[in-house]
């Protein structure tokens, strides 16, 4: 064992970076899915019957009959 | 949280507090972090032995630890849609098992990272590294099912019994390994267990990036249950759609 | 017993049906003998015996066997309507799955007892003993049960071949470090303590414990 240890801050850099790079592609990704998912989802009910569900937002909890 | 999700759910009043409590985790979540990295980088002694690298041990053992809390809450909520049926149960164990498939994912990523400077070589067998890996493959494993299955529906049942099975065969995976391998030790070069005779300070700050971690786990688990809710809202008013 | 004869009467219809054609018994044991003659390329550089090697080829064959034939079983029984039979017949889920899972374990254990002799020629191994016997049935009733579960899901699926080693293999992974162990153990001759203390009771624990859990979540695989 050396007296200074290695400071293999590549390493260390590198693990911190995928960590978060990953995160924040999986949450933004989940985000943006869920945005387009819901502008599909109002776009399918205007037509129909208007305003069934006057909470807007964060998606129904189960289809109008 | 479990007990919210397998509410059959009033309408609005629980909707709202549930956005409202993804928002503030959210919030949490960023702040705890940067918090978290400031004792990592700043306050956290370097280890007199490792030096800096032992500094990803803050935020790999979180990981792993929370990949277990999502494999459990799977078979959990398996479990629960298998006996309830409940949507939510399964919204539940959809969203836990992919979350903890982004952190086991992770949590190998880390440990190889790991394992190079301070072991001496990229992968070893060692009995918690292994689990790993094979916990990684029975959750892969189980989010193909739910794509392969003909139907939603046998798609969350069977998904639900691989969840199960997969956590009942971990701990054996871990003993057999571990067997397996005081037979066969492997060379590693340096100190093995770094996580022997934790300083105090190391302990406590470690702890914290638990919480931290915690927080963005809910987040995210909140977030994918809140997406495959949208996306079956969507695929329910299709099929209305269709059906007329 | 209602359960066992129901069982019976299912492992019996299996092997009456392979008696016929011998389809999964023949495919088995040439696809057995062509992973040896394989691996014997991949492995035998050094010049000098696959001994030391001997009982992970030996049990990487075999889980490949196992697959092979347990998707085979149930692929079987999708051709002409025979899953439905299957689950119309007057037994209950639990005698279906260990009927299932006992036809595909004698198939097993006879091809894996055929093509023992034969890769001990092959490759050479030293002894052949009783606890090897034991070990092999034990292992395989671990292969059959997880394998058994895991076919009745696979082959419902659109991508059966790939999904039934995908799921299976994690899962067996205990199975596999056990037995490979035990034999190399048994195979050396040399004490075995380890064997009776630590391998056997393991595949023991793995048998008993999805023994247990398989017939009983089994029924929810054929829903909707």
């Amino acid at each position: 064992m050396t007296a200074i240890p290695p400071d293999n801050l590549p390493f260390l850099f590198a693990a911190f970076a995928v960590v978060w790079v990953v995160f924040f592609i999986y949450a933004g990704y989940m985000s943006w899915r869920r945005r387009s998912v819901q502008q599909e989802l109002e776009e399918l009910r205007e037509p129909g019957t208007p305003a069934n569900e006057s909470t807007a937002g964060d998606g129904g909890e189960d289809a109008p009959a | 949280m479990a007990a919210i999700a397998g509410q059959p759910t009033r309408k609005t009043p629980w909707r709202a507090a549930i956005r409202d409590a993804r928002l503030w985790l959210l919030l949490l979540a960023a702040v705890l972090t940067l918090v978290d990295g400031y004792l990592i980088f700043v306050v956290a002694p370097t280890d007199a032995v490792l030096g800096h690298i032992q500094r990803i041990f803050y935020i790999h053992v979180p990981i792993s630890i929370l990949s277990f809390l999502g494999f459990l809450l799977c078979a959990i909520a398996g479990i629960g849609y298998l006996i309830r049926r409940g949507e939510s149960w399964d919204r539940l164990a959809h969203a836990s098992a992919e979350v903890g498939v982004v952190f086991v994912t992770l949590a190998l990523i880390t440990g190889v990272i790991w394992a190079r400077p301070v072991w001496g070589v990229w992968w070893t067998w060692e009995p918690r590294l292994t689990t790993t890996l094979i916990l990684w493959f029975i959750y892969v494993a189980y989010l193909m099912i739910r794509q392969y299955a003909p139907t939603p529906q046998q798609g969350r049942v069977w998904s639900a019994v691989v969840g199960i099975i997969g956590f009942v065969d971990v701990p054996i995976v871990y003993y057999s390994v571990q067997w397996w391998r005081s037979i066969h030790p492997v060379q590693v070069i340096g100190p093995e267990a770094a996580d022997d005779a934790l300083e105090p300070i190391m302990a406590r700050i470690l702890i914290f990036s638990l919480v931290a971690t915690l927080a963005l786990f809910g987040y995210l688990l909140l977030e994918r249950m809140a997406l495959r809710k949208t996306e079956d809202t969507l695929a329910q008013l299709r099929r209305d759609a269709n059906s007329d | 017993m209602e359960l066992l004869r129901g069982a019976l009467a299912i492992a019996w219809k299996d092997v009456r049906l392979e008696l016929r054609s011998r389809d999964v018994i023949t495919s088995a044991l040439v696809f057995g003998l062509i992973v040896v003659v394989v691996f014997n390329f991949g492995l035998n550089r050094a010049p000098g015996s696959l001994a030391p090697v001997a009982p992970g080829l030996l049990w990487v064959a075999y889980a490949f066997i196992g697959v092979l034939a347990m998707n085979r079983a149930f692929t079987r029984e999708l051709e002409q309507g025979g899953l439905d039979g299957l689950l119309l017949a007057p037994v209950s889920r639990d005698a279906v799955f260990l009927g299932k899972m006992l036809g595909s374990l004698i198939f097993m254990l006879v091809i894996e007892a055929i093509l023992l002799p034969v890769f001990a020629v092959m490759l050479d191994l030293p002894t052949l003993s009783p606890t090897l016997g034991l070990v092999i049935l034990l292992a395989t009733v671990g292969f059959a049960t997880v394998g058994t579960f895991f076919a009745a899901i696979a082959v419902q699926t659109r991508s059966r071949e790939i999904l039934l080693p995908v799921l299976f293999f994690p899962v067996i992974v205990p199975v596999i470090i056990a037995a490979v162990e035990a034999s190399a153990l048994v195979l050396q001759g040399g004490p075995m303590t380890g064997v009776w203390t630590r391998w056997l009771p393991l595949l023991v624990v793995f048998d008993a414990l999805f023994l247990v859990i398989c017939p009983w979540i089994f029924g929810f695989i054929f829903e909707g």
